[in-house]
């Protein structure tokens, strides 16, 4: 091979390696910006904690803890598309259970779920934490992060910060976390489909075995 | 003188493989592969990344930009390595030069595109999510250290 001919070929090695890294960079930030999160919860019937119809003949109980990594996998990857094809068809009862197995952040950011749920706003006020910790990290789950998330949500912040404060919400979550317990739920996260248990981040076709197997019954 | 009578006095690229390099590479590349490896066991498995006390790899692992459009990035970051592993075996064992040549100008452009997009997730970890995860950190220095051997072999080719 001809010397002109190496450096020439040598020059177009870098200059593809740059771009594909660069193509990389763009399709990364692209897809953080367009990321997936869990179905909304617009034209469902929900209460407190729970969502669907009560007396649906499949009940899924989600144990989670907010600083558990494969709890967020969970959540954007895998409940929007059973909440779509089962909750909202009526075939399935979804509820949801923070834990604090994590350590105080964990406990904070569960008590301040709590008092979310107190005004109704339960499952946009875990969206938005989770999509926090997924785009900025811990900082999401501190006190500040806690606050920004509910101020956003239109949450009234006086009543919001007095149940931080005063820690209102602690017997509700240590209410939560005995019975979790008492199930037998050690690890986060935890999907119980008719007392049926399922720990881990799952394939999304695992649940939805288990669930038409139910449904099957 | 013509381009054709220019180009038959340009001097000729031998292609050598130096071991010295070679021995680089290998190191890298298996440092890299179990590090991603490992990385990409952890998704398939669902199981928990062990952090060894160093950084927070459960933030790092739930983060949105541990993924491209659902797919984990460790599982292209093992496909990287496999490649420069095979291209590393065709640089070490073909009989044609320029085939060899080229082999190593692959290494060059999947290393470089690796080290640009390390540098970024590195930048994220550290100034965006305030997580650090290691096995990133071991697969980002070994990336790039395949990237700069690379550079400085071709170098060594043209001179």
């Amino acid at each position: 091979m001809r010397h002109r001919e190496a450096r020439r070929l040598a020059n177009y090695s870098l200059t593809l390696g740059l771009i594909m890294g660069l193509g990389l960079v763009l399709l990364s930030l692209y897809s953080v910006n367009t990321g997936a999160s869990a179905a909304s919860t617009e034209g469902i019937q929900t209460e407190r904690r729970g969502m669907g119809s009560p007396d649906a003949k499949v009940q899924m109980v989600v144990y989670f803890d907010f600083q558990c990594g494969h709890c967020a996998t969970l959540h954007s990857e895998v409940e929007g598309q059973l909440i779509e094809r089962y909750v909202k068809t009526g075939q399935v009862h979804l509820e949801v259970r923070p834990v604090g197995f994590l350590g105080e952040a964990s406990q904070r950011a569960a008590e301040a779920a709590l008092a979310a749920a107190d005004q109704g706003k339960f499952f946009e006020f875990r969206d938005s934490l989770f999509r926090g910790v997924r785009t900025i990290g811990p900082a999401a789950l501190t006190v500040d992060g806690l606050k920004t998330a509910a101020n956003s949500l239109g949450l009234d912040m006086q009543v919001f910060e007095s149940a931080l404060i005063s820690n209102s919400k602690k017997p509700e979550l240590d209410a939560i976390m005995a019975e979790a317990r008492s199930s037998g739920t050690r690890y986060v996260p935890t999907v119980l489909i008719n007392g049926q248990s399922l720990v881990g981040a799952q394939p999304l076709q695992e649940y939805v075995r288990v669930i038409e197997s139910e449904l099957a019954k | 003188m013509s381009k054709k009578a220019a180009l038959r006095k340009t001097p000729v690229v031998a292609v050598r493989t130096d071991a010295r390099y070679t021995w680089a590479f290998v190191l890298l590349t298996a440092t890299g592969l179990l590090a991603s490896g490992y990385l990409s066991y952890t998704y398939l498995t669902s199981s928990t990344l062990y952090c060894a006390g160093i950084g927070n790899c459960e933030v790092v692992h739930a983060s949105a930009y541990a993924k491209i459009f659902g797919v984990p990035i460790a599982y292209a970051g093992l496909a990287s390595y496999v490649a420069l592993a095979a291209l590393l075996v065709a640089r070490s064992s073909l009989d044609d030069a320029r085939s060899r040549y080229l082999a190593i100008l692959g290494v060059q452009a999947v290393a470089i595109a690796g080290t640009v997009f390390s540098a970024y997730l590195t930048y994220v970890e550290f100034f965006v999510i305030n997580a650090i995860c290691p096995w990133c950190v071991v697969s980002a220095i070994a990336i790039t250290g395949v990237a700069i051997v690379a550079y400085l072999e071709v170098r060594a080719q043209l001179r």
